[in-house]
Formats: C-alpha cells, sequence, structure tokens
C-alpha cells in the first residue's frame, strides 16, 4: 500500500468512525427534538425557546451529517433551521409550528430509521 | 502550523481533525467554546499560527472570540477563518469587518479547506517575509529591508480595520457576482508611491502607507467600508453601492489630513504622499462575470487619472515653454 492509498484509508476509517458516534449519539438528538416539540406544542412562554432549540439542533445537524456521509439528513435538517429562521422573526410561535410539524416529523422519522440500519448493521 | 479549531459540535471537531490531518496539519487543536478557545490561547507555551472559528455557538459567538482574539497584539495578523452555514452578507460582512481573513461555509469539504489553509500558507508566508508578523520594530526594520519590493501588497500591522488584499479578494469571490451587486468600490494611487519608496527605507514607506489608510478612513468617513492596500502605491475601498460618496469632499478631505502630517515628512526629509482618488466603480450584473474586477476597475481608474493629469501637467509645462 502506497503512503498516499495508506492516508486515505486512515481517513476513511476516521470518518466511520466519527460517522458512528454521530449514530450513537443520535437517540439523544431525537430525544431532545421530541422533548422540544411537545414544549412548542404546550404553547405559551415555552413555544419560541422551544423552536429555537430545535433551529438549534438542526443547525448543528446541517454542519455535520453531509461530511459523513447523510447528504440527505443535512438537506433534510437545513431546510428545517432555514424555514425557522425564516418563519419566527415575523410569526407566532403557533403558525411557525404548524408549518414546521409535518417536515419535522418526517425528518425525525428519517433519523429514527437511521438509527435502526445502524442496530441491524452492528447486530449483523 | 499549530491550528485551533472552535466549535461547540463535537461531532464537527472532530471531522475537521480528520480532514486537517488528510491534508497534512497534524498540529490541530480543539476547543468546545470561546471560553475553552481564550483559555488555550492564553495558556499555549507556543503561539497559534491559525485559527478556525465557528460563528454560531452559544455564550460568546465567534465573531465575538475574533475580536477578542484580534485585541490580543501577538494576534493582531494571525490568519483567522470563520466556519459557518450562514451565508447571508451581513454575516460574511461582519466576519470580515471584524478582521476575519477567510469564511468557509459548512457543511466542510476537503477540497475548499485545502483552497483556504493554502490561503493561510500565503497569508503566513507573506508576513513572515514582510516582517510584520514578529511586531517587533527592530525585526520589522531588518527582514523588511531584506525583502518587501514596491508592488508588494503588504500587510499595514498598524492600521486597524484594514483588510490584508488576499482577505479582501476572499470576501469579494465569497460574495459572487449577485451579491456583490449592491457593493461599488474606489480606488486610492499615491501618486509619488514609488519616488518616497526609492528615497525612504523600508519601514518610513510603510509608515507612509500606514498614515495615508488612517487618513483615507477618516476622510471617507462612513464605518461601513473594507479597506485594503493592494500594493504599488494603490488602495481600494469597498462599499455599500449606495453610500453617499462624493470624491471631490474626499479628495479634500484627504489633502487636509495628509497636510496634518507635514511637519514629520519636512523632518524625515520625504515628500507628503499625493493621493489620487479615483471614480466610484460599480459592478455589472453577469453571472459569469469575475467578482475581482470590481476592484481592479478602481485600482485602474484610481491609476488612469494619475496617469491622465501628469501627461496634462507635462502638457502645460511644455506649452507654458
Amino acid at each position: 500500500m502506497s503512503a498516499a492509498t495508506d492516508t486515505q484509508a486512515t481517513v476513511s476509517s476516521a470518518l466511520d468512525r466519527i460517522r458512528g458516534r454521530f449514530l450513537d449519539g443520535l437517540d439523544m438528538r431525537i430525544l431532545n427534538f421530541e422533548n422540544d416539540l411537545a414544549a412548542a406544542r404546550r404553547g405559551g412562554d415555552e413555544a419560541r425557546p422551544a423552536l429555537i432549540e430545535i433551529r438549534n439542533e438542526a443547525h448543528k445537524i446541517a454542519g455535520i451529517a453531509a461530511s459523513i456521509g447523510l447528504a440527505r439528513t443535512g438537506a433534510e435538517a437545513r431546510a428545517i433551521e432555514e424555514r425557522i429562521d425564516r418563519e419566527l422573526p415575523g410569526s407566532s410561535p403557533a403558525a411557525v409550528l404548524t408549518g414546521i410539524e409535518p417536515p419535522l416529523e418526517a425528518f425525525l422519522d428519517h433519523l429514527e430509521e437511521l438509527l435502526e440500519q445502524a442496530g441491524t448493521e452492528t447486530a449483523g | 502550523m499549530k491550528i485551533l479549531a472552535v466549535d461547540d459540535e463535537p461531532v464537527f471537531l472532530e471531522i475537521m481533525g480528520a480532514t486537517l490531518t488528510e491534508i497534512g496539519y497534524m498540529d490541530v487543536h480543539f476547543a468546545a467554546d470561546a471560553q475553552e478557545a481564550l483559555e488555550k490561547i492564553s495558556s499555549a507555551a507556543r503561539r497559534f499560527d491559525c485559527f478556525l472559528l465557528d460563528i454560531e455557538m452559544p455564550g460568546m459567538n465567534g465573531i465575538e472570540l475574533l475580536r477578542r482574539i484580534r485585541a490580543m497584539p501577538e494576534y493582531r495578523l494571525t490568519p483567522i477563518v470563520m466556519v459557518t452555514a450562514r451565508t447571508e452578507k451581513t454575516f460574511v460582512d461582519e466576519a470580515f469587518m471584524s478582521g476575519a481573513n477567510d469564511y468557509v461555509t459548512k457543511p466542510i469539504d476537503k477540497v475548499e479547506i485545502k483552497v483556504r489553509m493554502s490561503m493561510v500558507q500565503s497569508l503566513l508566508s507573506e508576513r513572515a517575509h514582510t516582517g510584520a508578523l514578529a511586531g517587533q520594530l527592530a525585526d520589522v526594520e531588518k527582514s523588511i529591508g531584506a525583502g518587501c519590493d514596491f508592488p508588494d501588497a503588504i500587510s499595514l500591522a498598524d492600521a486597524p480595520r484594514l483588510l490584508p488584499y488576499p482577505s479582501l479578494e476572499n470576501y469579494l469571490l465569497k460574495l459572487g457576482n449577485l451579491r456583490l451587486f449592491s457593493n461599488a468600490a474606489v480606488g486610492f494611487h499615491v501618486e509619488n508611491a514609488a519616488d518616497i519608496f526609492d528615497r525612504a527605507g523600508r519601514l518610513d514607506f510603510i509608515d507612509m502607507l500606514t498614515d495615508v489608510a488612517a487618513t483615507l478612513f477618516d476622510a471617507i468617513g462612513t464605518g461601513d467600508i473594507l479597506l485594503s492596500y493592494a500594493g504599488s502605491g494603490d488602495f481600494v475601498c469597498v462599499m455599500p453601492r449606495l453610500a453617499n460618496f462624493n470624491r471631490d469632499e474626499v479628495s479634500l478631505r484627504i489633502h487636509d489630513g495628509i497636510a496634518e502630517f507635514s511637519d514629520f515628512y519636512a523632518e524625515a526629509g520625504l515628500s507628503l504622499p499625493k493621493v489620487r482618488v479615483g471614480r466610484v466603480q460599480t459592478p455589472r450584473l453577469l453571472p459569469f462575470g469575475d467578482p475581482l474586477s470590481l476592484v481592479h476597475n478602481a485600482i485602474g481608474d484610481a491609476r488612469r487619472g494619475s496617469l491622465a493629469e501628469q501627461g496634462r501637467s507635462n502638457q502645460g509645462r511644455m506649452e507654458h515653454a
């Protein structure tokens, strides 16, 4: 194996490890989304900070997912982040929630699928 | 190269570390927030050569951290690359106006990081070359005497808010043609710069450029500008397209501002810098145009004005004779 191939293999295995750690922590990220979504649904003073938390978590995932081979995950997260950025300053949290719930639920389903796949791969 | 990467997302720091390692940067340090970064900076036995800062962090954000780092004399000129997903013009402007040298968008891409780190390397080389990085007057004198040439786009250490020319180019390239459309540029040419360069020591030449830069900031007035020294006696200023820029008034204010340095220049046996102001240049909305042509045109216009005036002056002398 040449030095260049050696480095590429090392990097590839490093990214695999990072992807593995991202997937390991995914259940906690899903839980955070669900807690914030529940807080946003309850309304009141909690709703706006909860939507900001959802936006921030989506922002973090958008910044990393594509780099570890999860481009679709990154794109969905970015869409949620941008939608909240666009709508929250001029709208009520309830109105933003109405628009954001369907894509967010779909995104959470997608994250759960990733989690299941990772579990299957580990078990296999 | 000793690098400090700061981001509140641990997975992102791991990706950045792996990417930098892949392209040959092994001495990479990490901080999870601004506070930890400041602690690592203050306790470092050997200075960092480059910073990669996330903008959106809880607590102190990356822009504020950038300002804190820039306020440390030893890091006034250290390359700082901002890393963020946000590409709105206000974010880009704020980063560059606060002293960032470049900007990388998330998710990061190995090729882009490689290009950006090459820019960092060239900034470090240029500063080592001119001696400005040392920050020590004696060292500057020694190294500048050895190396700096008239066409060099020297980084002026003592002129705050003045972007190194490669950083201004990065800024324009990051904006792209569409967002560039809301900007304008003006060139300023020091007509007798070559003469001062030949007669003065390198350090006096740099002092002259620093005086001109400070005068330009005062004369232009508006704070919403980016100014850079492009080498060969040329400065260029990028400003909002709708900024109220009156060329005659600015020329007059520059003249008056420079005149305040008369005694110092007389004492040093040097002539006062004569600054020619170009016309305001605005970009054309062309999808495949070169964003850098805006500053090239601005510099060219200021230079052509100088040549035209020189021609008229020579013709006047000949007619008089």
